[in-house]
């Protein structure tokens, strides 16, 4: 593997030179939209191997990281107000809200749990009818249909103690609305495998013909990332923009039909605000009003919080790609993973955190 | 959040699979994945297989590696070839 690797990377290493020879670019800015790819991309030191006018920027990947604060704040005021047990995935335990956290509320006695499945939480209810359960779902196109799997269960066997705070987000609105932004300069992008796995390829089209850009469904495995910034270079050098997959095996271009129409059966689109991005039209997904007597927002309104972001912390201008981590001065001083101050710090596949556990050194 | 990871399905029960991956085993949800058949690989996120894994695909994969970079000689011979390739599907 070793050897293949040093021969992709010569390869890399002379497209790119006659790229910057024909000044087609002085610097290649290819954007990764998946948390995975970004703990992936530093784990293996991709950066560091790959030459320095190719920079590789972390885009809006991580769930975890673009739920905004408020959606934060909501969820807590929730659990202080009424008597429900709360489930989300470990990730969203510690993203700092305005005044407190997850966590924090737990250690106070707050009903909270961490769950490894959708189906944890509907188990749960289904096993306690006297007490009321929210899901805090969170996710992309990956986990989308897992919640909109149970919301049909939890339908169909009739359940009244079951509900879904979605917080749930749809990429490719996210990537148009970046590219609409003019000063983040993108080239290429690495789109994410699993998100793909369920959307298909076609998810994407027109995003390389609009915007004259490179899009490389990319696989998680080193080896498969560079050949993905292979193509990338490739499409560059022919001038030949479009969806591209390298990860065939998972990835098909009509992706998984019967995963993606569930969602389209459960949910329908609504406007959602991201951190960093703001407000993009469509980008979110609610329940549909077939399931509203799962909807956790009207069964359990509260006020909108007064929310606002950490003071200094700059994860919005990181989820943009317009700075790296080491931009923000409370990186690796006053924010750390044991001490995050914002989310990208905490969540595991959080740009901050990626480049603290991998390049903190470097 | 969206980490998945391959496993080989072991039986099949419904709607739930007991599965392999790593070692261990486990059972999961298969609703999204209906066509999954005893033997085959899928890839699971959080409970639940989100795709079958094809098998031909990861083999061409393979190959592309075996074709274009390891075999330095057979590299050179289908250098041309492969760079006019980039608007088919030759080169995946
Ligand atoms: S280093 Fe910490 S404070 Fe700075 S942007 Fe990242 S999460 Fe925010």
């Amino acid at each position: 593997m070793k050897k293949q690797v040093e021969s992709i990377l010569e390869e890399i290493k002379d497209l790119n030179k006659n790229l910057v020879f024909k000044k087609k670019y002085k610097t290649l800015k290819i954007m990764e939209v998946c948390g995975t790819h970004t703990m992936a991309i530093a784990k293996h030191g991709i950066r560091q191997l790959i030459p320095a006018s190719i920079d590789l920027i972390s885009g809006p990947g991580c769930p975890v990281c673009v739920t905004p604060i408020r959606e934060i704040d909501k969820i807590i005021e929730i659990i202080k107000k009424y008597d429900a047990t709360v489930f989300t995935f470990g990730d969203m335990m510690r993203v700092p809200g305005t005044n407190s956290s997850l966590l924090a509320e737990k250690a106070r006695g707050k009903k909270i749990k961490i769950c490894y499945s959708p189906t944890d939480a509907l188990d749960f209810a289904e096993s306690n009818p006297d007490k009321k359960i929210i899901f805090l779902a969170i996710g992309f196109e990956t986990t989308i249909p897992l919640t909109a799997v149970i919301v049909k269960r939890a339908f169909e066997k009739k359940l009244n103690n079951f509900f879904v705070y979605s917080t749930h987000k749809t990429l490719p609105q996210a990537l148009n609305a970046l590219l609409s932004d003019s000063c983040i300069n993108i080239g290429g992008f690495l789109m994410p495998g699993h998100v793909s796995a369920i959307t298909g390829s076609s998810m994407y089209e027109g995003i390389p013909q609009k915007y004259g850009i490179a899009c490389v469904i990319s696989g998680f495995e080193p080896e498969n990332i560079l050949l993905s910034i292979h193509a990338i270079l490739r499409q560059i050098t022919g001038n030949d923009f479009r969806v591209e997959i390298m990860y065939k095996s998972v990835v098909r271009p009509e992706g998984n039909p019967v995963a993606f129409s569930l969602i389209f059966d459960v949910f329908e689109p609504a406007d959602s605000e991201w951190r960093g991005l703001g407000l993009i039209l469509g980008s979110g997904l609610e329940l549909k009003k077939k399931f509203e007597g799962f909807d956790a927002k009207k069964i359990f309104p509260v006020a909108n919080p007064v929310s606002c972001e950490p003071p200094g912390c700059r994860c919005g201008d990181v989820i943009k790609g317009i700075i790296k981590p080491f931009d923000c001065k409370k990186f690796g001083k006053s924010c750390t993973p044991e001490n995050p101050v914002g989310a990208c710090m905490v969540s595991s596949e959080g740009t901050c955190a990626a480049y603290f556990k991998y390049m903190a050194g470097i | 959040m969206c980490l998945a990871i391959p496993a080989v399905v072991k039986k099949i029960n419904r709607n739930i699979a007991e599965i392999e991956s790593l070692g261990v085993l486990k059972k999961i949800d298969i609703s999204l994945v209906p066509d999954v058949r005893k033997g085959d690989y899928v890839i699971v996120h959080a409970g639940f297989a989100i795709q079958v894994i094809d098998k031909e695909e990861a083999l061409i994969t393979e190959d592309y590696w075996k074709q274009y970079f390891t075999d330095e000689a057979g590299f050179e011979d289908n250098e041309e070839e492969y760079f006019e390739a980039g608007d088919n599907e030759d080169v995946q």
